[in-house]
């Protein structure tokens, strides 16, 4: 997953260029680095490449994405974890 | 969850008029400080392409009126018995828009007419309405339905007013032969998500309210609509997929059963997300908002008059409306349609 999470990162970064994307770390927070569209924008690349991978869509956003204090986007690890529940049920 | 079951009852004509002054996101992208690369990506995620507004000084019960008058070249205004207004941007604050439509329209005064103060869930809570007051007796109802966003939507406000159009619909229900099922939800405890802060009783207008004040990188006044984008954003996820779900339960339809699922204007990925989780992709219009902006409570039937005119007036139809914002408020329909009067949706005319 955290793979994944990497080359959607790396695909979104096609587009937007940001030198701070390219510095991703265990904790990076995607708020401090990403506008809200922005975050939209790696939702559905990530969504795109869970599709891809597990033959499945599976929807990230929730009552919680665009939470500052609860997002799973807060914090790398978080949203690997994060994903891993949504992929595995 | 309030649930409506109604038997009987037709919708016999949906009209939308819109602003009649185009506005391209490139037109504002230098006012609200966008790069090339941002309209692009406002583009292909939001779906914000273009939007049709008023010129000032134009309310939205002149769109209303203006739909009207059509639906009144086809049908006979002298059965109409109630009328109801949903909007929230009446023409005074007192008194109530209906009863002035009632006149300009030439209407009987032996009418009930009233507003409502709804915004994006507004077409269902005034379809309710009506429904309900055909279920009391009435034979026939004109529901005015739409929001000047113009009048509210701040000029430097990059996060709202990009994307809001201008539209007033009306639709005429009557006794008939269809069923509707519907059910609503309400919940204030997200009304500061969605605001218009002063004006009112609780924060009366004063010099302050016209100050501008700079936030979430968006300049805007205390009375001009504020949006938290983010709690809007995390609300229509969550509540949208299970309003849909409970609205096919409590009418037991299949979705498979459904021809079109006609859903709230709000932005594009809102509504590709949702139609993905309900695997509905191939049901959902073309998003409105993309040519006409979010028209608010018109955005349902503004969608019909855009896109789906030929089959509201050719074939018998099941579909599924649901509308969500402002309030918090969200409500969803399984309504069947039996070649209405739906004509192309309509600019306005000075």
């Amino acid at each position: 997953m955290k793979e994944l999470v990497l080359d959607a990162i790396k695909e979104l970064n096609k587009e937007l260029k940001l030198k701070e994307l390219e510095k991703i770390d265990e904790n990076t927070n995607f708020f401090e680095i990403l506008d809200s569209m922005a975050i939209l924008d790696l939702i559905l690349e990530i969504e795109k490449k869970i599709e891809e991978k597990y033959g499945k869509y599976i929807q990230i956003a929730d009552e919680n994405t665009m939470d500052v204090l609860k997002s799973p986007f807060r914090n790398f690890n978080e949203l690997v974890k994060y994903l891993e529940g949504k992929v595995n049920g | 969850m309030a649930k409506f079951h109604f038997e009987n009852i037709d919708i016999k004509a949906i009209v939308t008029t819109i602003g009649n002054k185009k506005i391209k996101i490139e037109d504002e992208a230098e006012n609200f400080g966008y790069d090339e690369k941002m309209v692009n990506r406002l583009k292909k995620r939001m779906g914000f392409n273009s939007r049709y507004v008023v010129k000032k000084g134009v309310c939205t019960s002149d769109l209303c009126f203006q739909s009207a008058k059509k639906i009144f070249e086809k049908f006979d205004k002298s059965k109409v018995e109630a009328l109801i207004f949903v909007s929230q941007t009446p023409d005074y604050k007192a008194p109530s828009t209906a009863i002035i439509l009632q006149d300009r329209l030439g209407l009987s005064k032996d009418i009930i007419a009233y507003d409502i103060n709804l915004g994006c869930s507004g077409f269902i809570g005034g379809l309710i309405n009506a429904y309900s007051l055909i279920n009391s007796g009435l034979n026939s109802v004109l529901l005015c339905v739409g929001d000047v966003a113009s009048n509210f939507s701040y000029c430097k406000d990059k996060n709202l007013t990009p994307l809001m159009g201008d539209a007033g619909s009306a639709i005429l229900i009557e006794k008939g032969s269809n069923r509707a099922d519907f059910v609503m939800h309400s919940d204030g405890s997200g009304y500061k998500h969605l605001i218009i802060p002063d004006g009112g009783c609780r924060n009366p207008f004063s010099e302050d309210s016209l100050k501008e004040v700079e936030e979430d990188g968006s300049v805007r006044r205390r009375v001009d609509m504020y949006m938290n984008g983010a709690e809007i954003f995390n609300f229509a996820v969550k509540v949208v997929p299970e309003l849909i779900n409970e609205v096919l339960e409590f009418s037991k339809t299949n979705k498979e059963e459904i021809d079109y699922f006609v859903l709230h204007q709000a932005n594009k990925y809102i509504l590709q997300t949702i139609a993905k989780k309900l695997k509905v992709e191939d049901k959902l219009p073309m998003e409105t908002i993309s040519i006409y902006g979010n028209q608010n409570s018109a955005s349902i039937p503004g969608t019909i008059n855009a896109f789906l005119n030929e089959d509201f007036s050719n074939k018998k139809l099941k579909v599924l409306f649901a509308g969500f914002g402002i309030g918090l408020s969200w409500g969803a329909g399984v309504v069947d349609i039996d070649k209405i009067y739906a004509p192309k949706i309509q600019e306005y005319k000075e």
